[in-house]
């Protein structure tokens, strides 16, 4: 009778058994037989009827005694014998849940029978090590998924490399190890370094090593290859300082490429206190193939934004010379407010004679393509103005270098200016010779408080071989103002309808203001358009204003104009 | 408030093709200009005509294509004529000198 119930209850009958076990009862007939007693005490055959069970089953009396087991028990508790209690076969007490029997995980679920009123004990006993296992390694597995998508979206937004490398060390800990420094790729002979450390990882410290100085391991895997010799690692980062004050003795040390586009970018080198398996160094590897991207993008827009720098700082207008009886005051504003160029451009040189020459003008086109544009033109004035002294004749051959240029481009380029000579009076003043490139004419701010439109007309720069260039002399009295402005200034859309600033608006906001110093009639010009442009989207504004003063008073002070 | 855009209005006749413009003619407007006028030099006519009457505004970057236009349209065998000049655009062409550089032909002369 009994091995009749025992074969009937299986694991989906005491699914959910609490820690008590479940009662089953089978209601007896009356005549039943009382459950037979084992006769041979000690035997340690299993009983066959209970081997087609997947868990193991040991079925004992109230007292513990063995009464029946099955094969797959016998497996997992092989001193097993029927007659005796489990702890006289050598096997542990069961309990309901987890054990461990030698070097095996077992799940254990106790199920009490009760036939014609004799309580038996049914325990349940399955092998879960392999199953245990694979569960672990799939929630490491996550883990590391997870870990690594982590590091993929916080690596991935800085463009900056310090950013990126602190980044980097600060994730790393304590996922990879407790020590955890990134090293980027020597650059002028220096390798700059950031470290993280258990006690604080978001404490970060760093420096500068020569090549010199550089841990040979770590210098073997900037230059791309994984270094073997992991034994000597701990004694070499003891050496560069990087262990603190941990024994070297006691710490695992490895370190890995961080690889870039072209070469390694980088090297991580991580400390724990346990060797890593295999695991550990996949994870590791993944995790320095994306902090190598992450650190490749921002050395190379490092890379780029200082080519940037180098070359919007060429472009970008210069301070104009000390010239006695000259006062400059300039001002200038970028379409493109993320650049510090732009299609405007204006200039001055001292002459030989004492004298200066000046200019402001704009290029066809915007941003970075004329900015380039205006680069070219003022290195040709810079050249031109020491074989040509006329602004009129060095307007004409600033021409036909321009043409040349784009012809060879294919492009038809060009520009408006206006190119001016001033030379001191006996008076006090100044005398200007000014020639148009079909700019717009300046202005002049007379000591009266009147202001007045130079008449002066000429043919854009580039478009056509031999161009009319007219020339017209102005005189400027001690305090007196010329001020050259570029169409941005006229064309700014303002006020309430968005209309063009315009030429009258100019004169109205200028007249008056013929006290001012020179840096104050261009930062007047930029405040005043400014205001009317209100935030709108503008044209290159550009403003050079030359006033005539004594000649011990030559102060000057460009506004705006980008450092 | 919004910049106006640029209306191209094409007509073709066996002596010329008239582009009537309507608008204004800047960094962001030139490019569909000279697209329309590289569009009719596929079949060069002996005359393109751009009828500037309705143009408000051309800034340099407008003055610019022009001139280009006006290089790429003698290339192709033909020639470029304004016509219907405003004031403000006539002042524009004698202040930049390219009044004498283009063809400009006025119905009735700009006051």
């Amino acid at each position: 009778m009994i091995r009749e119930l025992s074969t009937n209850v299986n694991t989906a009958d005491v699914a959910g058994a609490g820690s008590g076990g479940r009662r089953v009862t089978a209601a007896a007939a009356p005549d039943a037989p009382a459950i037979p007693r084992p006769s041979v005490v000690g035997g340690s055959e299993p009983a066959p009827l209970l081997d087609h069970f997947r868990e193991g089953v040991v079925v004992t009396d109230q007292a513990g005694v063995i009464r029946e087991f099955s094969e797959p028990a016998l497996r997992l508790m092989p001193g097993l014998a029927v007659g005796r209690t489990l702890a006289g076969c050598g096997a542990p007490a069961l309990t309901d849940g987890d054990l461990t029997i030698g070097d095996r995980r077992v799940r254990s679920r106790r199920v009490d029978l009760t036939v014609a009123g004799v309580t038996s004990i049914a325990w349940y006993v399955e092998d879960v090590t392999d199953a245990i296992a694979r569960s672990d390694a799939l929630l490491a597995e996550r883990g590391r998924a997870r870990f690594l998508a982590a590091a993929s979206q916080q690596l991935g937004n800085p463009l900056h490399e310090d950013r990126a490398a602190r980044a980097a060390v600060r994730l790393a800990v304590p996922t990879l190890g407790e020590i955890a420094v990134v090293v980027l790729s020597p650059r002028r002979g220096r390798a700059r370094w950031w470290r993280a450390t258990g006690a604080d990882p978001a404490m970060v410290d760093g420096g500068v090593l020569t090549g010199d100085e550089l841990p040979p391991a770590v210098e073997q895997a900037l230059a791309g290859n994984e270094p073997s010799e992991a034994d000597w690692l701990a004694d070499q980062l003891a050496e560069a300082g990087w262990l603190g004050d941990r024994d070297r003795r006691a710490v695992s040390a490895r370190v890995v490429s961080l690889p870039g586009s072209a070469s390694a970018t980088g090297a991580l080198v991580v400390v724990r206190d346990t060797d890593p398996d295999q695991h550990d160094m996949q994870l590791l590897r993944g995790f320095a193939a994306r902090a190598g991207a992450a650190l490749d993008a921002a050395v190379l827009y490092r890379d780029q934004a200082e080519v940037a720098e180098t070359l919007q700082a060429s472009l970008a207008p210069t301070e104009p010379p000390a010239v006695g009886g000259v006062q400059w005051g300039a001002a200038y504003r970028p379409a493109q407010s993320s650049l510090r160029i732009g299609g405007d451009f204006y200039g001055a040189h001292q002459m030989p004679d004492g004298g200066a020459l000046f200019y402001l003008g704009d290029v066809s086109g915007k941003g970075v393509d004329a900015a380039v544009f205006t680069g070219q033109i003022r290195q040709g004035i810079q050249a031109l103005r020491r074989i040509e002294a006329d602004p009129a004749r060095l307007l004409s051959l600033l021409n036909d270098a321009v043409l040349e240029t784009s012809r060879s481009h294919g492009q038809g380029r060009f520009a408006t200016m206006v190119l001016g000579r001033a030379h001191s009076t006996h008076s006090g003043g100044l005398s200007l010779t000014l020639a148009s490139g079909g700019h717009l004419p300046p202005i002049v701010l007379r000591s009266d408080g009147s202001v007045e439109t130079v008449d002066l007309r000429g043919m854009l720069i580039g478009v056509v071989p031999d161009p009319r260039i007219a020339t017209v002399t102005v005189q400027l009295a001690p305090g007196e103002t010329c001020v050259l402005f570029s169409d941005g200034v006229t064309e700014a859309r303002g006020g309430v309808r968005g209309d063009q600033f315009g030429a009258a608006r100019l004169v109205d906001a200028l007249t008056g203001c013929q006290r001012m110093p020179a840096p104050a009639v261009a930062e007047r010009v930029e405040q005043v358009i400014g205001d009317w442009l209100g935030g709108r989207n503008h044209d290159d504004i550009a403003v050079l204003a030359v006033r005539a003063v004594p000649s011990g008073l030559t102060a000057r002070h460009l506004h705006a104009v980008p450092s | 408030m919004e910049r106006p855009e640029l209306s191209i209005t094409v007509r073709r006749t066996p002596e010329e093709v008239v582009l009537s413009l309507a608008g204004e003619i800047d960094m962001l407007t030139g490019t569909r200009l000279a697209n329309a006028v590289t569009e009719v030099l596929a079949e060069p006519p002996p005359r393109v005509t751009l009828d500037l009457a309705g143009v408000t505004f051309c800034d340099s970057t407008g003055l610019g294509t022009l001139v280009v236009l006006s290089r790429k349209v003698s290339h192709a065998q033909s020639v470029l004529v304004l016509t219907n000049v405003g004031d403000f655009l006539m002042r524009v062409l004698d202040i930049t000198g390219l009044r004498s550089a283009l063809m400009v032909k006025n119905s009735e002369p700009s006051s």
